[in-house]
């Protein structure tokens, strides 16, 4: 009888701990579980909302599996530059390290008004090539530029002076020169996840570079690389957001990295000036000119006049 | 009866389900993917102390002044034992007082440390009762602990670098007013040496007088395998590209990070723009616990001077630094921060190892010395004179060894050359500068 009566007592301390185990084990496991890290697009559009900005751009597209490249750049070849110098109405030369190539017009081509930007590229792609990889990129006003991004795994490589071909723009909107860079064929470098293009728009947000009554009026797709001092080899590009920021009249393009977020508003005629023309083409163009190559003592004279009042003052 | 065999059952049951429950709970481990599908990289280090500031400001000179004469220990191992007895004694009545005329003083020990620091520093490396100061513009570059006979207490002294204000305190212990009273009665011994001022230099530098024999040692050395510092600066190696650049150099590179390993040195980059909060973290805060992280301090690392944004470390060996001076710095860690981020780092990969081959070197006496010094046009810019080795990489049939060798230098606008040669003098046995 009392061994029965110990039983029922085991019976009722162990149901009590059981469950004082279980309510611990619960506890434990939400504790543990690492919440899904997601970012609430309603979140976000209703902030958006409230800062009265809107997004006209189309924010739904796909992006692709592969995610980062890396690519070498491209020397170009003798037999280029005689096909080149073939083409009615253009001399061609290259620098000595065969990176650069400089093309002038022995007539300017002019661009008719109203042109669309499809049309600019045909307008250019007799005199150019692999005129197929490249397209339209933007038009530099303040040094007067047309520039074409190059294209890898069917996306632009934004804003790099080794893969961009640059037409030089006269005061009668007429192209003289032209210079082009170009990289070789792209490796996978490796993928991984990557944000939504409305995450990235948070970004921008959250940043501050996007702010309120402004509004977002394109997003595209492509790869970007901060580093791309030359001579080292291969560069890796990020899979990257470009994103057009509208304030009144006002556009401003960001690149935003679409793996880890990181942002650079694009300052275009700083990057031209300094990075492009004063550190790599203008280097290349005055070796060069020490050769006696006549295109590369004009296209000097054309570029050092374009950037004249936009140079950082030498410190 | 049946109820009692149900009763049996039901209490094994229970009391299985406790200990499965216990059992769980120890064990449990949430499964959640990494948020990138990187392979798993195991945490890396590489292998250093984790290091204090204590560890990393330390004095390369501690000079005895009596009767309008200098002294130190011949041994800077001495010194710096000493300096340890120093850091135990309680400095006590810290007051901040605006700076006087000099006062001819009897006795007194100066310390000297290599570089300008805060002195808000000392209050970790002291033994102190209260803050020094609360002024994050009062540097120091040394100290001084003068005896007062007729109070018998130590008296110490810290000048700010623009000679405007001092901080004194007052060392009331017995055992240590007797500890230097004791020294200053043994000046004239064979453990200590005479040392001369050089004036005119950037600030007071003392000079051993004596010809000095120094050793130089071959070591065996480790290096630090690139693909454990790829794992430390890139968060993600999957996107990381890798290519040889020149026989020997390895580029590591994304879009925005940077790292070349050559010749047993690192140079890292990252351009990458944060929008961080910022922390109100000094750059020696912030660069010691980053380089901790990864025991990256691979041997005796000595702050060497900082700025703003950037810092610098030196190796040091047998308390003498140790020089390089090749583009990858091996006897340096050298960091830049930008918005509380890592923009560069440099670094030696080299940690010594053991000594396989020793041969004796005569250096130049202090005599020599400050005649090359004062013959010089930029003594004023002068910021230090040292014994310090000069590592060199020596490599023969069976594979690479660091060579360190004694010698003179100078340190002018914080880099480190040989002292030249006089010129009067046809000396040509010596290496030039390096």
């Amino acid at each position: 009888m009392q061994w029965s009566h110990i039983k029922t007592l085991f019976i009722l301390s162990f149901l009590v701990l059981n469950i004082y185990l279980l309510f611990q084990f619960i506890d434990k496991q939400q504790d543990m579980d690492i919440p899904e890290l997601e970012v609430n697009d309603l979140n976000l559009d209703e902030q958006l909302d409230q800062e009265n900005i809107t997004v006209s751009a189309d924010t739904d597209f796909e992006v692709p599996e592969l995610s980062y490249i890396s690519s070498t750049q491209k020397e170009f070849t003798q037999t280029e530059i005689r096909e080149l110098n073939d083409i009615d109405d253009i001399d061609a030369a290259k620098s000595v390290d065969n990176k650069l190539l400089t093309v002038e017009f022995s007539s300017p081509l002019e661009i008719p008004e109203n042109l669309e930007r499809g049309d600019l590229s045909d307008l250019v792609s007799p005199y150019v090539l692999n005129t197929s990889e490249f397209s339209f990129g933007t038009w530099n006003h303040d040094l007067n530029i047309i520039v074409f991004y190059q294209n890898k795994e069917g996306y632009p490589l934004y804003l790099n002076q080794h893969a961009m071909l640059t037409f030089y723009v006269n005061d009668d909107r007429e192209i003289t020169h032209y210079t082009q860079t170009m990289v070789g064929d792209a490796s996978t470098q490796g993928s991984t996840s990557l944000n939504t293009p409305k995450i990235a728009i948070g970004t921008l947000l959250q940043n501050r570079f996007l702010n309120a009554e402004e509004e977002v009026t394109n997003v595209t797709y492509g790869y970007y690389s901060r580093i791309d001092e030359e001579g080292e080899g291969t560069q890796v590009f990020a899979p990257t957001y470009k994103i057009t920021v509208a304030e009144e009249d006002e556009e401003n393009d960001y690149f935003v990295n679409a793996a880890e977020s990181f942002t650079y508003p694009g300052n275009y005629t700083e990057y031209f000036t300094t990075k492009m023309f004063e550190e790599n083409y203008l280097q290349k163009l005055y070796s060069m000119s020490e050769d006696d190559e006549e295109i590369a003592d004009d296209l000097i004279s054309i570029i050092e006049d374009k950037i004249e009042p936009y140079r950082s003052e030498p410190e | 009866m049946k109820l009692e065999t149900a009763k049996s059952l039901l209490l094994i049951i229970l009391i299985g389900t406790s200990l499965v429950l216990t059992f769980g709970m120890w064990n449990y481990q949430a499964e959640y993917r990494p948020l990138n599908d990187v392979e798993s990289i195991d945490e890396v280090d590489l292998g250093g102390e984790e290091q204090e500031i204590s560890d990393l400001v330390k004095p390369n000179d501690v000079v005895f002044k009596m009767n309008g004469e200098f002294s130190s220990y011949k041994e800077p191992e001495d010194s710096m034992q000493f300096f340890e007895d120093i850091r135990q004694w309680e400095l006590t009545d810290i007051q901040r007082n605006d700076l006087e005329e000099d006062t001819e003083s009897g006795a007194e020990v100066e310390i000297i440390f290599p570089t300008e620091v805060p002195l808000s520093l000392f209050d970790t490396i002291l033994n102190v009762d209260s803050t020094l100061t609360n002024n994050t513009n009062f540097y120091v570059d040394r100290f001084s602990i003068e005896l007062q006979e007729e109070e018998e207490v130590l008296h110490v002294q810290f000048v700010s670098a623009d000679r405007e204000e001092v901080v004194e305190g007052t060392i009331y212990s017995r055992t240590s007013y007797d500890e230097l009273l004791s020294i200053f009665g043994e000046l004239t011994e064979d453990e200590y040496e005479e040392k001369q001022l050089l004036t005119d230099a950037a600030r007071d530098i003392y000079i051993p007088k004596e010809k000095k024999a120094l050793t130089s040692y071959t070591y065996t050395f480790d290096s630090i395998e690139a693909v454990d510092i790829r794992n430390i600066m890139f968060s993600n190696p999957n996107v990381v590209s890798v290519s040889e650049t020149a026989p020997g150099s390895i580029m590591y590179r994304t879009d925005n990070r940077q790292l070349n390993i050559a010749g047993y040195g690192m140079r890292f980059i990252d351009v990458a723009e944060r929008n961080t909060e910022q922390v109100d973290n000094s750059v020696l805060q912030q660069s010691l616990n980053n380089i901790n992280a990864h025991r990256g301090f691979t041997g005796d690392y000595r702050l060497e001077g900082f700025t703003e944004d950037s810092i610098a470390y030196r190796m040091y060996q047998f308390e003498y630094p140790v020089v390089n001076n090749s583009y990858m710095d091996l006897s340096t860690i050298y960091q830049e921060w930008q918005n509380d981020q890592l923009s560069k780092y440099n670094r030696s990969l080299v940690s010594l190892n053991t000594v396989v081959n020793t041969s004796e070197k005569e250096l130049r006496s202090g005599e020599e010395i400050m005649n090359s010094i004062q013959q010089n046009e930029n003594t004023a810019d002068i910021q230090d004179v040292q014994i310090a080795y000069r590592l060199t990489i020596e490599t023969d049939d069976n594979g690479d060894y660091v060579l360190l060798e004694p010698n003179w230098y100078q340190k002018v606008n914080n880099s480190w050359s040989v002292v030249p040669e006089p010129n009067t003098n046809t000396q040509q046995n010596l290496e030039g500068g390096s």
